[in-house]
């Protein structure tokens, strides 16, 4: 599949009429208006703090101290790979999903596509089943082919909701399932109607 | 291994091109971007919000038209027919009638948007109608990134060290102290 145009990139929080680039830290919460386009909006502004990471040396931990980071000799170890086991210090330390990876674990695992948080990138099967379900209805002479795939789609749709954890969304399923047993009743009666008729 | 977190789904947003679905987990929002049947997932992390805005608008986006189009596709065809089935013309128009309607109140309708700012990303949710829902969420929203952010904070403030415990009798006067240890 041809890669698509990359969209403008972000450049932080702006005017929600006309995108224009708003200074969030001098802003008070309440209603605003916007410097270029004079729109009114309510806002709140937020002072998210930056993350850091606390690394010890290994030098600082003393002649007793923690093992060496095996990426990193300089920084003593803080936790074990929960798949390899290797030592890493609090830069290699990776939490998700609740385990403790290493860089290199965390990206064979996220490649595979185990790791559900990590996937950004998947099939709308539920998109896909209401598609062809409702396609399905037009071309209703192939209902035998199009009715099972619907419901194979639905079910896809229905196994990757339960894996994501989603609630709602439960409509769209029950409507493919039933636009797909329309079609298969329909194949069906058109089946039998031929079969009647010789 | 624990799974995903649980997700609300809290709205959409549609263009001509594409739509987003706008999730709502413990940690962060959700945007899932669907193209041509794939999925490209976002997340605005709730202790990265750097701003939350509500606004009234009233785009119409592209439902309205796709309504005019499908109305236009009933309502011809029966003018075509004129009198030859009267039933059935009356049927396509009462239809598209229907449908032109539903466009005309989807255009003029009030859509209230609430937009979450990230470091990264934005996620932006749209409610027709629905002004209770989208000051509902937006409350919601700005709630999570607050605590979100003070827990965040928390952990990060170096621990103090505890000071000495203060002694359990203080003398009222120097007479009342302690005699010196001898040298």
């Amino acid at each position: 599949m041809p890669e698509r145009a990359v969209p403008s990139a972000y450049t932080g929080p702006g005017c929600p009429w006309c995108g224009a680039e708003l200074e969030a830290d001098r802003m008070i919460a309440g209603g605003q208006i916007c410097p270029r386009c004079a729109r009114p909006f309510l806002a709140t502004p937020f002072f998210p703090p930056e993350p850091r990471v606390q690394v010890e040396a290994l030098a600082a931990a003393g002649p007793e101290g923690a093992a060496p980071c095996a990426r990193h000799a300089g920084n003593a170890a803080v936790a074990n790979c929960s798949r390899c086991g290797v030592f890493m210090c609090a830069l290699c330390r990776i939490e998700i999903d609740g385990k403790e990876l290493c860089p290199s674990c965390f990206e064979r695992l996220s490649a595979e596509g185990i790791l559900s948080t990590a996937q950004n990138r998947y099939r709308d099967y539920r998109g896909m089943s209401l598609s062809v379900g409702v396609l399905g209805c037009l071309v209703y002479f192939l209902g035998l082919l199009t009715g099972p795939a619907t419901l194979y789609l639905a079910y896809l749709g229905y196994k990757q909701r339960k894996q994501m954890n989603e609630s709602g969304g439960i409509v769209s399923l029950v409507a493919a399932i039933l636009l797909g047993l329309v079609q298969i009743g329909f194949g069906l009666f058109l089946i039998f109607a031929m079969v009647g008729l010789q | 291994m624990n799974g995903p977190p649980p997700r609300t789904y809290l709205g959409s947003v549609r263009s001509w091109g594409d739509r987003a679905n706008i999730y709502r987990t413990s940690e962060a929002l959700e945007v899932d971007l669907i193209d041509h049947y794939e999925v490209r997932r976002r997340r605005v992390f709730f202790d990265e919000v750097q701003l939350v805005t509500l606004h009234e608008t009233r785009a119409a986006g592209p439902l309205p038209w796709v309504y005019y189009l499908l109305a236009s596709a009933l309502i011809l065809p029966a003018l075509i027919i004129g009198s030859d089935s009267p039933i059935f013309r009356n049927t396509l128009l009462a239809i598209g009638a229907a449908l032109v309607l539903t466009a005309l109140a989807m255009a003029l309708s009030p859509v209230w948007v609430v937009t979450a700012f990230g470091k990264r990303t934005r996620a932006q949710i749209r409610f027709r109608w629905r002004e209770a829902k989208a000051r509902s969420v937006y409350a919601d929203v700005c709630r999570a990134a607050g605590e979100a952010q003070r827990t965040l904070a928390g952990r990060m403030r170096p621990s103090l060290e505890e000071p000495p415990p203060p002694p359990s009798e203080l003398p009222l006067s120097d007479s009342d102290a302690l005699p010196l240890p001898p040298a």
